[in-house]
């Protein structure tokens, strides 16, 4: 079986994706909770917009929503097809609302292997969230897997 | 919500497990909250397209859903610093439950530190997700 991985794939690694920015609702808190815990969301308008809402803060897996800017020039994905292989979280602070989270991508590896589903592209990457005055609030260190049919055939 | 302790808490402590019925539904709504519109999460045909027998569950939320039974456990008062998940099985909408115990606890810079392994499960109980956290919880005299 010939080899997807390319040196194009293998020159991204050290690559950084530009700085995207995210301001944090209550009401994006609340939604996302609710999805959590399986419940329908709460209907009412933002507290944000109605002087001092109470304190909420977000489950932590919120900042998986805040999703870095695509690499430029963009990577050469093979695959059509991805599975989401593991993340490592480590949190210093919770999100609340009102938080303006910064986010940029790494990749800090690319490699092939074989599986169930034939030839996978592995991709690890750290993900770095900060807040307006450039604090970190958590990294993510993340695996993705791409396989399967071939990007663009779908 | 009960409030937690550093000093309550024993190696091999169980944590309060979380059991929930994941249905398509909340598929959608998670995929709508966290931008994940890949459509094995929602769209049976697709899923079985790309060589799955159903719809199967976003790994961030199970991820997700690990954090909040560690949240809940530690009653509000704690806060998750760290946790890895490996995604080791395919888990279909339908009945999960999350488990965790306790294997170890530390001070360190005066902070109380309890470190969980973690599982999330299948229909039938199978840890398909296992996973490692450590939990910061205040001590009584803070």
């Amino acid at each position: 079986m010939s080899s997807v991985m390319t040196e194009e794939m293998r020159s991204f690694i050290g690559a950084e994706t530009p700085p995207i920015t995210y301001r944090v609702s209550h009401r994006e808190i609340a939604r996302f909770n609710a999805a959590i815990r399986g419940e329908l969301p709460p209907i009412e308008s933002d507290p944000q917009s109605q002087g001092n809402p109470p304190p909420l803060e977000a489950n932590p897996l919120i900042l998986r929503s805040f999703i870095s800017a695509p690499f430029d020039p963009p990577f050469p994905e093979p695959f059509h097809d991805v599975l989401d292989g593991g993340s490592s979280f480590e949190f210093i602070r919770p999100v609340v609302a009102g938080d303006e989270i910064t986010v940029v991508r790494e990749m800090q590896d690319v490699f092939e292997k074989s599986g169930r589903f034939g030839p996978m592209l592995f991709k690890i990457s750290e993900v770095r969230y900060r807040d307006f005055a450039g604090q970190l609030v958590a990294t993510q260190l993340s695996t993705s897997i791409s396989y399967g049919r071939p990007a663009g055939s779908v | 919500m009960s409030k937690i302790h550093f000093e309550d808490v024993e190696v091999g402590d169980e944590i309060d497990p979380v059991r929930q019925n994941v249905t398509p539904r909340q598929l959608v709504q998670y995929a709508a909250v966290s931008q994940d519109f890949t459509p094995i999460h929602y769209n049976t045909a697709y899923a079985q397209g790309a060589g799955h027998d159903d719809i199967i569950i976003h790994g961030a939320l199970k991820t997700a859903l690990l954090s909040q039974m560690l949240a809940d456990w530690a009653g509000g008062i704690g806060a998750l610093k760290k946790l890895e998940t490996s995604y080791r099985g395919i888990d279909f909408a339908g009945e999960i439950s999350c488990t965790g115990s306790v294997t170890s606890k530390r001070v360190e810079d005066g902070i109380g530190l309890v470190d969980v392994d973690v599982q999330f499960r299948n229909s039938e109980g199978s840890v398909t997700t296992p996973g490692k956290a450590t939990v910061a919880l205040p001590k009584r005299d803070e």
